[in-house]
Parts: C-alpha cells; sequence; structure tokens
C-alpha cells in the first residue's frame, strides 16, 4: 500500500491535534482500545472527550494540552494510506517541526476561522520552511466554523489573506481551501449540511485528489550517478566501501570519488548480500575496489566526466533557528561531513513573515537568509534544485542545532 | 494495519545500521529474542555481508521461557552471533514492574559501562504502544540514561545525531517505520527464523513477548506465518494487550523510559 | 518407569534448588518422556517470591509427572530464575 506522508502545519490552538483524531476515528483507522484509554483519561482529567486527546500520549501533554513533538497516525483512505505527521507549533519547538516536515510533500495547512485567531505569525514561518523543505502542495483547512456560524465571509477573508501570503512568500505549488469543523468532524469525509454554500469536496477528498493528481511528478529527474559513501563494511580481510545511491546507477568499473578526484575501479557490486551488475537509486551498497582510500566516508561517487560540484563556496537559502550574524562560528552537516564555516556573508535577510527580503548583515533566529559560505575544505554537492538529496545541510552555532539550508 | 513497501522499509534500515556503524566507534543491539529484534539482526546480516559485526545483548532475569533460551543459542550457533546475557535481577519496583522493569535498566547500565558502548541499536517501532511513537530514528540518552523528550535534536533527512556527551549513548531505532505487519511479512519473504511461542498450540499463542511472568496468551489458531499474517489483517487487538504491564497507567511507562527502560 | 529418575532429581531440586542439581535435572529432561511445562506464579514482588512459584510438567498426552522450582540458589548466593534449564520443553499455560 501506498503511504503519503502528510504534514500539519499550524497553530497548536487550531486543532491539530483534534483534526487527526478526528480523521483517525472517521476513517475506522484506530483501534477501540486506543479510544477507551483517551476516553477514560480525559474523564480523568475532568475534561470533555475531545479527538486530540487520542493522539497525544505522553502525560504533560494531557495536562498541558500541548502537543510536544512529531507525532504520526496513519489513516486509510480508499486506496492510500495517509500519514499524519503532527507537529507542534510552539516556536521554541520549531526546530522538532522542521523534522517533522522534512518526509512530505503535501501539507495540510490549518487555520481557525475563530474570531481573534486565524492564522498567526508563527504558522507563517512554518509554510515558508516547508516550503524550502520541498512541501509542494498545500490545502488549506479552515477550521473551527462551527464558532462563526458556518460564516461564508469569514471563510472566505481567511482565504484572501492566506492566498496573499503565499504568493508573497513564492509559493508556486497547489493550493485548495476547505472549510471544516474538526471538533464537530465536519467536512472531513463528509460534506457538512451547514456549510452548504462551499461547493467543493471535504478535506480527506481533497488530499486525495491532490495527492493522486500529483502522481506524474516532474520528471526532469537527474540521472547522473551520484553515491555517498558511508565507511566501510569488513568482508574478512577486505574492506568493501558502504554507499547509498542518491541518483542514477552504479556499475562496475572505473569510478571517481569526489573531491580528490580519486580514480577506482569498481570489481564488485554487492547488494543485500548479492553480487550485482549495477544499482540504482536508493540502493544500499557494498563496493569492492582495487585499492584502498583512507577515510572515504562522506566522499561523493560519480562516472568521470560527470562529475558534482566541487568546492568550498557556495549560496545558499538558510532557514535559522536562532540568531546569526557574520561572525557567527557555523559548522555544516551535509552528506555525513562536518565542515567548519570560516566565512560567512548574510547577502539578504527574509522576513518568514511576510517574505520581504532587507539587506540586512544579520538573520534573526525564525527567519530566513540568503548567505555565502566558505568553508574550511572543498565539498563535494549539488544545487538543491537540481538533486535535493545533495544540496541540503543542517548547521550548527557553536554546537547546537542553528538551522537548515538549501544550495542554491 | 498498513503495509508498507518492504524493499523501501528494508533499503532504509539497511541505510541506518551502516551509518551507525560508521558513526559510533563501539556499538552493541538489544536482543529479546522476539520477532523485532530477530528481524534486525537479519537486515545486520544484509548490511554486513552476511555477518553481525557487534555484540547482541540479552537482559536476563532469569525467569523468560524455555522457547526463548532455546531459540537463543541455537540462533546465536547457526548465525554465529557475539551474544552477551547481562543478568538483571528480579526486585522490588513499582507494582506491576517488578520484573520487567527498571531493574532491567540497571543491568543494562553495567553492561553499557563494562564493554563502553557508546550506541545502542533497539528494535522499537512507532506504530507501538503510544509512547515509543515518540522515539526518533537517533535517540540520545545522557549519562544517567535519561531521555530527554523535550528537546531531541532535529532528525532532518538523513542526518542523523551523534554523542550527546562523553558518558551518554546514542540509541538506534532501525525498525522505527515499520508496521507490525511489515516485521512478518518480511520474516515470510526472508525465512527469517522466529520464536515458536508466536505460532499456537491447542488455541493459544503469543503475540509479543515479554518474559514468563508478565506475558499472556491469547486465542488464536494461527500455527504459522501466513496464518499470522491473516490474523493480523483482521484483529484489532492491541499488540501487546497480552503484557500486563501495557495495562498500568501509560505514564508510568513514560517514566520508565525516561529512567532508561526501553 | 520412564520418568523414575527424572521425578528423583525433581524431589531433590524442591530440597535443594543449587546448580548442581538444576545441571542433573537438564541432561535427565533430554531422556524423560516430559514434554510441556506450566508455570505457576504465586506472586512476584521480589527474587525471593520466585520460591513460591513452581513449574508443572507433563508428559507427551499431558499427565501430570512431576513439579520443579524455578529458582536457583546456591550456597551464599541470591535467588536467581532457573527457567533456561527447562530447555526443550514447550509451554501450555493457558490450556
Amino acid at each position: 500500500m501506498i503511504v503519503e506522508n502528510v504534514t500539519m502545519l499550524g497553530h497548536k490552538d487550531h486543532g491539530k491535534s483534534t483534526l487527526i483524531g478526528s480523521v483517525l476515528m472517521l476513517t475506522n483507522s484506530v483501534s477501540n482500545t486506543r479510544i477507551e484509554e483517551a476516553k477514560k483519561y480525559s474523564e480523568k482529567l475532568g475534561k470533555p472527550f475531545e479527538p486530540a486527546f487520542i493522539l497525544d500520549s505522553l502525560e504533560e501533554e494531557r495536562e498541558g494540552g500541548l502537543t510536544i513533538d512529531s507525532t504520526r497516525a496513519e489513516a486509510k483512505y480508499k486506496d492510500l494510506a495517509f500519514e499524519f505527521i503532527d507537529v507542534p507549533g510552539h516556536e521554541e519547538l520549531i526546530k522538532n517541526m522542521m523534522s517533522g516536515a522534512s518526509f512530505a510533500e503535501t501539507a495540510i495547512l490549518l487555520a481557525s476561522a475563530k474570531p481573534g485567531e486565524g492564522i498567526r505569525e508563527q504558522t507563517k514561518r512554518h509554510v515558508f520552511v516547508a516550503k524550502m523543505l520541498g512541501i509542494e502542495n498545500i490545502i488549506v483547512a479552515v477550521n473551527k466554523m462551527d464558532t462563526v456560524n458556518y460564516d461564508e465571509n469569514v471563510y472566505n477573508k481567511i482565504v484572501e489573506s492566506i492566498g496573499k501570503f503565499l504568493s508573497d512568500i513564492k509559493f508556486y505549488g497547489k493550493v485548495r481551501y476547505v472549510p471544516i469543523s474538526a471538533y464537530k468532524g465536519e467536512n472531513i469525509i463528509r460534506r457538512s449540511d451547514n456549510m452548504k454554500w462551499y461547493k467543493g469536496v471535504p478535506l480527506l477528498e481533497e488530499l486525495y485528489r491532490m495527492i493522486k493528481g500529483a502522481g506524474k511528478k516532474n520528471e526532469n529527474r537527474f540521472n547522473k550517478l551520484r553515491a555517498v559513501v558511508q565507511g566501510f563494511i569488513e568482508d574478512g580481510n577486505e574492506k568493501l566501501i558502504s554507499a547509498k545511491v542518491l541518483s542514477g546507477k552504479i556499475e562496475k568499473g572505473k569510478i571517481m570519488f569526489f573531491p580528490g578526484n580519486i580514480e577506482r575501479n569498481a570489481k564488485k557490486i554487492i547488494l543485500k548480500g548479492r553480487r550485482v551488475a549495477k544499482a540504482g537509486e536508493g540502493s544500499s551498497v557494498a563496493i569492492e575496489i582495487d585499492k584502498e582510500i583512507k577515510n572515504p566516508r562522506g566522499l561523493v561517487i560519480a562516472k568521470k566526466g560527470e562529475e558534482p560540484i566541487v568546492a568550498n563556496k557556495l549560496n545558499a537559502l538558510i532557514f535559522a533557528t536562532a540568531k546569526l550574524t557574520s561572525s557567527s562560528k557555523i559548522v555544516i552537516k551535509i552528506l555525513g561531513n562536518e565542515v567548519k564555516c570560516n566565512k560567512l556573508k548574510i547577502m539578504k535577510q527574509i522576513d518568514t513573515t511576510t517574505g520581504a527580503s532587507s539587506k540586512k548583515r544579520l538573520v534573526e533566529a525564525l527567519n530566513a537568509g540568503i548567505l555565502e559560505l566558505e568553508l574550511e575544505s572543498d565539498i563535494a554537492f549539488e544545487k538543491y534544485s537540481v538533486l535535493k538529496s545533495m544540496g541540503r545541510f543542517s548547521f550548527y552555532i557553536e554546537n547546537k542545532f542553528g538551522g537548515v539550508g538549501i544550495v542554491e | 494495519m498498513i503495509e508498507q513497501n518492504l524493499k523501501e522499509l528494508e533499503e532504509r534500515s539497511i541505510f541506518i545500521l551502516r551509518e551507525a556503524r560508521s558513526k559510533f566507534k563501539n556499538i552493541a543491539a538489544l536482543w529479546s529474542m522476539g520477532k523485532d529484534s530477530t528481524t534486525m539482526i537479519a537486515l545486520a546480516r544484509k548490511a554486513f555481508l552476511g555477518k553481525v559485526p557487534f555484540p547482541v545483548i540479552h537482559i536476563d532475569n532469569g525467569i523468560d521461557f524455555p522457547e526463548t533460551y532455546k531459540f537463543r543459542d541455537e540462533l546465536t550457533r547457526k548465525w554465529k552471533l557475539n551474544l552477551i546475557v547481562a543478568r538483571s535481577e528480579i526486585k522490588p519496583e513499582i507494582s506491576g514492574f517488578s520484573c520487567c522493569g527498571a531493574n532491567k535498566t540497571e543491568a543494562l547500565k553495567r553492561v553499557m559501562k563494562q564493554y563502553k558502548f557508546d550506541a545502542l541499536i533497539v528494535s522499537i517501532r512507532r506504530d507501538e504502544h503510544g509512547v515509543r511513537a515518540k522515539e526518533r530514528v537517533f535517540s540520545p540518552r545522557d549519562k544517567n540514561f535519561r531521555w530527554n523528550y523535550k528537546d531531541q535534536p532535529a532528525e532532518l533527512w538523513d542526518d542523523y545525531s551523534s554523542k550527546l556527551d562523553n558518558e551518554g549513548h546514542v540509541r538506534i531505532h532501525p525498525l522505527l517505520d515499520w508496521n507490525e505487519i511489515d516485521i512478518w511479512n518480511y520474516i515470510k519473504k526472508e525465512h527469517i527464523p522466529v520464536n515458536q511461542l508466536y505460532f499456537s498450540r491447542n488455541g493459544f499463542r503469543y503475540r509479543s513477548l515479554g518474559c514468563t511472568h508478565c506475558t499472556v496468551p491469547l486465542k488464536s489458531d494461527a500455527k504459522n506465518v501466513d496464518d499470522i499474517i491473516k490474523e493480523l489483517k483482521t484483529t484489532t487487538v492491541e499488540e501487546r494487550s497480552g503484557r500486563e504491564q501495557d495495562k498500568e497507567k501509560e505514564y508510568v511507562m513514560q517514566k520508565l523510559r525516561a529512567l532508561g527502560y526501553m | 518407569m520412564k520418568n523414575d529418575k527424572i521425578i528423583k532429581i525433581a524431589d531433590a531440586l524442591q530440597k535443594e534448588p543449587n546448580e548442581t542439581n538444576w545441571e542433573k535435572f537438564a541432561k535427565a529432561l533430554k531422556k524423560s518422556g516430559i514434554k510441556y511445562y506450566r508455570i505457576v506464579y504465586v506472586s512476584l514482588k521480589n527474587a525471593e517470591d520466585l520460591t513460591k512459584s513452581y513449574a508443572e510438567l507433563f508428559d507427551a498426552k499431558g499427565k501430570l509427572v512431576t513439579k520443579v522450582p524455578i529458582f536457583k540458589r546456591d550456597d551464599g548466593r541470591k535467588v536467581e530464575g532457573a527457567t533456561i534449564y527447562l530447555k526443550g520443553l514447550l509451554n501450555i499455560n493457558k490450556w
């Protein structure tokens, strides 16, 4: 069965946990035991049962009403299985949200119709980061419609403002809008009688169609051989190179390791214990080469004449979780390599809540920036737009997680 | 239960195991002789050309099932495993947890210290009991084995975290994305040997294995792997409803986790 | 009778469940007609409680042959679990 990851973006109070809990119940994707456990717990707390309890299984979450970490929940719908990656909305937990968002291409963005709620600044930042991390399809679910009497005007205003924001941050993917009430389970699987003015389909159907429609992915595929070395695997007295193929195919014969232009002959390729003639994208292989390489971890394998970019300077779009200045000492982690950055130039800062850029020489926490990095040594990489797996990195400021970046 | 693509799951697990091997100096794996940890060992053999290049640790409280001991010793011989048995004491702890509780953590701490392991492979899956759903693929523990669930480092793409401090260790979860049914599908596909307690004789079998004290059999007629897979596709009974410890409050389990119990 | 030897050793175990007796038991088990076991726990709050629990041993027809403790204790040492010595037998708890 095909499992589609769906990221849940939006502020914690706008009902993400309730929505997922509701989806699980409506699609019969949660066992009675789990529901009973959640009901018992809500009784103990003296709170009325609500679907969010199904997901929140840590004690503190239940008492504080806050989802702390990425949580996944699976729901079946027609011939697809959705894995909802619920991420917390709290600002200081944004680093967790980034790891949650990083595996999905489709997101549900939850906005609240309740007066005074709407979409928060923090939600906007999440959307920005999600876009950066490869989200290509967004369904905007305007929740809590039951609190505004299912008013179409309220809905339209929110749709308009979110639409503007998405175009401001240059989101060019697919966007759809659905009015819902997660608490009451309206317009999630079944059309709501209270919103007859809404001419679209319910949320899960919208999600289903979006994912099916996106199936024919952009076949601008990069298919040059790119494999990254993990390390060694012993085979008796021999040391084989373990590597993961990121694109293209690895075959017996001449291969090159970068940086360093190291030429070797791949004598044997082993995939899951068997000798093979070649192995394609996604394969973890063991390669017997004719002459040992001392510290191969992090090197990139390619064919002669099809080299990756090898440089110690690169431009990147980054998202910082902590303030970044040109004197910040950062270390980037890319493809198993940890490289110190000698010089860092901030070309501009981008406000993640508006998409506006300014020629500031620093990047405030939770904002983005365009940087010029000069690393202490050469690394092999590709632009993010060419090959995602070789164009993205995380960075650390004095050993603390500092943010993510993509190579431009 | 949703069945996933085995090839992708297998690739990812092999990648994780190899990363662990490359990043850490001294790794070991927990082996309970259950279907998950045995599958993990089978994956390790695939990742490392037929060998398992790290020790497997059995935390033994002395009252495991005789079938489990037999399975352990036979597979250790067959697959030439480097087995470390760490004896744990049965102590009075939190009620209901007297044998499978915190004292196992003590035995584990002892072994980690003795051998100076800096990373531990644990075969938990996200679809198991709620609390485990919070774990990441690489999850660091500090020196008191505390899992600081409020401040976990980001797991971005294929970027996994390294050691937390000099005395702590990192836990590696290569099976985090697998569902129960994926495990059985893989066991079937690869003909992985499995503890016979999982199979029914006379109307009962064990769906999940703990020690003889806290594991309770379920009514079932599943006599082989195919039967089990069929049964999983139709049943909704929580996997662990045969294990009494899960009838205790979830927060107690969470606290045990925070104390280092897996 | 086939099971006389093992019954004798089981009796010795009830009195002295030390390593020597357990090893004798494990050896004799292979030659006996015992096929199944059922463990009966009285309560298990600590290691000492193990001494209250026991395992019932049955032949291929399901007839009770004898009982053994499920712990091991040598002079001056702590009580330890000893179910490993029942290796080779099959569980029939809850049947």
